[in-house]
């Protein structure tokens, strides 16, 4: 089935980032720098997937090992950007109890023969959850603005994303189900928040307070 | 199913919708947030941004140095440039080369109270800058709150150390006087009491300073002399005089005092100068060489009188001699003899006043006084009273004298009459010889005499004394303490004529209740006399 245009769009909205990343990857802090390998490693998992599909080749698992990238690395990401060692200790223990929940997952329930959409749903609940502490504990660090501060983008993109798609993700099957073109009609809206956090993501790394 | 998939979708896309719209609303509402709390924050910056301005504006442009240093290390973090300026630096590492020059004492003294009690101040160093010029800086600093860092705020006073130095020399200048200056306020408060001053009254600089002049100076009655002269300063604005003041022994003492009225720089507020010269043994001096005259003026006044009256007696008392075998009547005898008597008795007076007023040469010889002395003592010890003890302190070699015997038997008998009438309850006459050499002290109110080893004969007795005011005119011819007929008032006068046609002088102490002692100071014999 070919992409359609929005897809495609979506698709090159991955390449902004990582692009940043790489080229600003020497100014930025410890934080964004993950932010840019998760990047990167974001590239690979969507080209990965077009060249499995393009081979009719079922790319779920794909997604299944990403998410737990994802989720990892978008915590590492917070846990570095928030200074209260609580919250820190609060994001590592978020992150483990999502890799333990993950791994059950991989081992006794995932198939890989459908998109795992529990599992989906638990990691963008974690990523909310993680980025609203992140948000949270940013808010109270009142020494510069909001807006120059590169976690404040990052939470925000992770927000939206998480959010827009939880209910997505949950019914992907469900949508599977009823019939190609409804999926796709409503993977718009994942399209559509990946391309904004993309932006955000960008954003937090060309933030000029890397500090 | 068709139905049923677009419902799903659309529930979906709902939900999803309400998802992001709630999360949408929840980043909002935090931002909103913290929008506010860094707006205040801002304000709060900006306040604190202006209130550092303004603080390190005065900082910077405060005329007074103002330096951050740790009170450990003397590391100095932050200065202003008046400070920079006060000690010729242009950087922070020449003002810390600057600040190590500092004395250690003063170093070790700034530590100490500003870590004991947190601050110093005005604390005065000495110390150069860095083109070696002098620097006297007021030094005053205090602890800040968080950590060993102080500030010091630092003042030139090098040119009121220059000025106090000059004043302090000015001041010593004016201690090397003999003469006591001192400024009093105008209600007579002592302001300013020089070492003359000390010296003159002995009172201390800060016993007199606060304290008023005319309660300390001006005892009884004298108060009144200090009031005239406040009158006349008021009215004249200066006043010359005499007055008489007390000193801190009880002593009275004579000053001549000259008052000007001076302003005070720095209020205009009128003061007066006084300058005081003692002058009570000036005064003395005077008196004594006005009584010296005046004895000489009298000596031959009576010279002359007694010259006539002898020219006068002597024809009488001849006649007397002529008359006698004339005469045969008892009652014309008699007459007579008392005429012969009282002629011959003005001859013996007027021969005693030439005595006084010319001196009289007689026979001059080497005299041992210790022989004399001897003789007139033992006539004496006959006529004296029980209740009087004689005690003779002779003994010793004593060198010959020029003189008269008689004549000087004359002087020492005298004298011990004079102590034996002095002591009608009895008491004790002490005669006594020694040898000395006349040294200025004593010459100073013997101006007669000459420098040289002397024979000393003192006569003192445990009598009555003499009062201050006759002890002056005891030399006088005809001056006596004794009842009218009692005595003629020569004796010492012709004692004083003897002793100074022997080239000698004669003084006297006397307190009033405890006795006189007269001493006769004849010039020794240094070369033997043929």
């Amino acid at each position: 089935m070919a992409i359609p245009i929005f897809g495609q769009i979506h698709l090159a909205s991955f390449l902004i980032p990582a692009s940043a990343g790489v080229t600003k990857f020497r100014t930025l802090n410890k934080a964004m720098r993950i932010l840019a390998v998760l990047c990167l490693f974001a590239c690979l998992d969507v080209i990965l997937q077009v060249l499995l599909s393009m081979r009719n080749v079922k790319n779920y698992f794909i997604s299944d090992y990403y998410r737990v990238i994802e989720t990892s690395f978008l915590c590492a990401v917070f846990y570095y950007s928030v200074a209260p060692k609580g919250v820190r200790d609060v994001l590592r223990g978020l992150g483990i109890i999502f890799a333990v929940i993950w791994g059950a997952d991989v081992i006794w329930f995932n198939s890989h023969d459908q998109i795992s959409s529990g599992m989906a749903m638990i990691s963008r609940a974690f990523v909310l959850a993680m980025s609203l502490i992140a948000l949270q504990a940013t808010l109270r660090d009142e020494r510069s603005n909001l807006v120059e501060r590169p976690i404040f983008w990052v939470a925000m993109g992770a927000i939206l994303y998480s959010s827009g798609t939880l209910l997505l993700v949950g019914l992907s099957n469900q949508l599977l189900a009823l019939g190609q073109s409804y999926f796709v009609a409503a993977w718009h809206i994942n399209w559509t928040l990946l391309i904004i956090a993309n932006l955000f993501y960008t954003k937090g790394m060309l933030c000029k307070s890397q500090a | 199913m068709q139905v049923a998939g677009v419902e799903i979708l659309w529930a979906v896309v709902g939900g999803s919708a309400i998802l992001l719209i709630l999360a949408i609303g929840y980043v909002v509402v935090l931002v909103q947030s913290h929008r506010r709390v860094m707006q205040a924050q801002q304000a709060k910056l900006e306040e604190v941004r202006t209130s550092e301005e303004k603080f390190r504006g005065i900082f910077d442009n405060s005329l007074a140095g103002i330096m951050k240093f740790s009170v450990d290390t003397w590391a100095i973090s932050d200065a202003n440039e008046a400070i920079m300026d006060l000690c010729g630096c242009s950087s922070l590492e020449d003002l810390q080369s600057c600040m190590s020059k500092l004395p250690r004492s003063s170093l070790e003294s700034i530590h100490d109270s500003v870590t004991k009690y947190g601050f110093i101040a005005e604390y005065e160093i000495r110390t150069t800058r860095k083109d070696g010029g002098e620097l006297w800086m007021l030094f005053s600093a205090k602890k800040m709150e968080n950590g060993p860092s102080a500030q010091a705020v630092v003042v030139d006073i090098t040119k009121r150390k220059q000025f106090e130095e000059k004043i302090k020399e000015q001041r010593a200048l004016l201690d090397q006087t003999q003469d006591a200056i001192m400024v009093v306020d105008y209600d007579g408060t002592v302001t300013f009491w020089n070492a003359g001053a000390e010296m003159m009254y002995g009172w201390s600089r800060d016993e007199m300073t606060g304290r008023v002049l005319e309660e300390l100076l001006y005892g009884g009655a004298r108060r009144k002399d200090f009031q005239e002269a406040m009158e006349d300063i008021h009215r004249f604005k200066e006043w010359n005089g005499e007055h008489y003041h007390t000193r801190k022994d009880g002593k009275e003492i004579l000053v001549e005092s000259r008052w000007r009225t001076v302003a005070k720089a720095f209020n205009g507020k009128l003061q007066i100068l006084i300058v005081n010269s003692d002058i009570t043994e000036k005064k003395r001096l005077e008196s004594q060489f006005i009584r010296a005259q005046k004895m000489e003026s009298v000596a031959l006044l009576t010279g002359g009188m007694a010259h006539d009256l002898q020219n006068i007696l002597a024809p009488i008392a001849m006649s007397i001699h002529l008359l006698e075998p004339k005469v045969h009547d008892e009652p014309g005898l008699a007459i007579l003899k008392a005429v012969g008597e009282s002629a011959q008795s003005g001859l013996d007076l007027v021969k005693n006043i030439l005595t006084y007023g010319r001196g009289i040469a007689g026979e001059r010889a080497a005299v041992n006084v210790i022989h004399v002395v001897d003789q007139v003592l033992s006539l004496v010890e006959r006529g004296l009273p029980e209740s009087v003890h004689l005690e003779r302190k002779l003994s010793g070699q004593t060198p010959s004298v020029l003189g008269d015997v008689n004549q000087l038997k004359q002087v020492f008998l005298n004298l011990c009459v004079n102590a034996r009438d002095a002591m009608p309850a009895g008491g004790v006459l002490t005669v006594a010889i020694a040898n000395i050499d006349a040294d200025e002290g004593l010459l100073e109110y013997n101006p007669h005499a000459d420098r040289g080893p002397y024979v000393v004969t003192s006569v003192a007795d445990t009598g009555t004394g003499i009062r201050e005011e006759d002890v002056d005119r005891i030399f006088e011819p005809f001056f006596t303490t004794r009842e009218q007929g009692s005595g003629t008032g020569l004796g010492l006068s012709i004692a004083q004529g003897i002793v100074k046609s022997h080239k000698g002088f004669i003084t006297v102490q006397s307190v009033v209740g405890e006795g006189t002692t007269f001493r006769v100071y004849l010039p020794a014999l240094v070369e033997p006399v043929s």
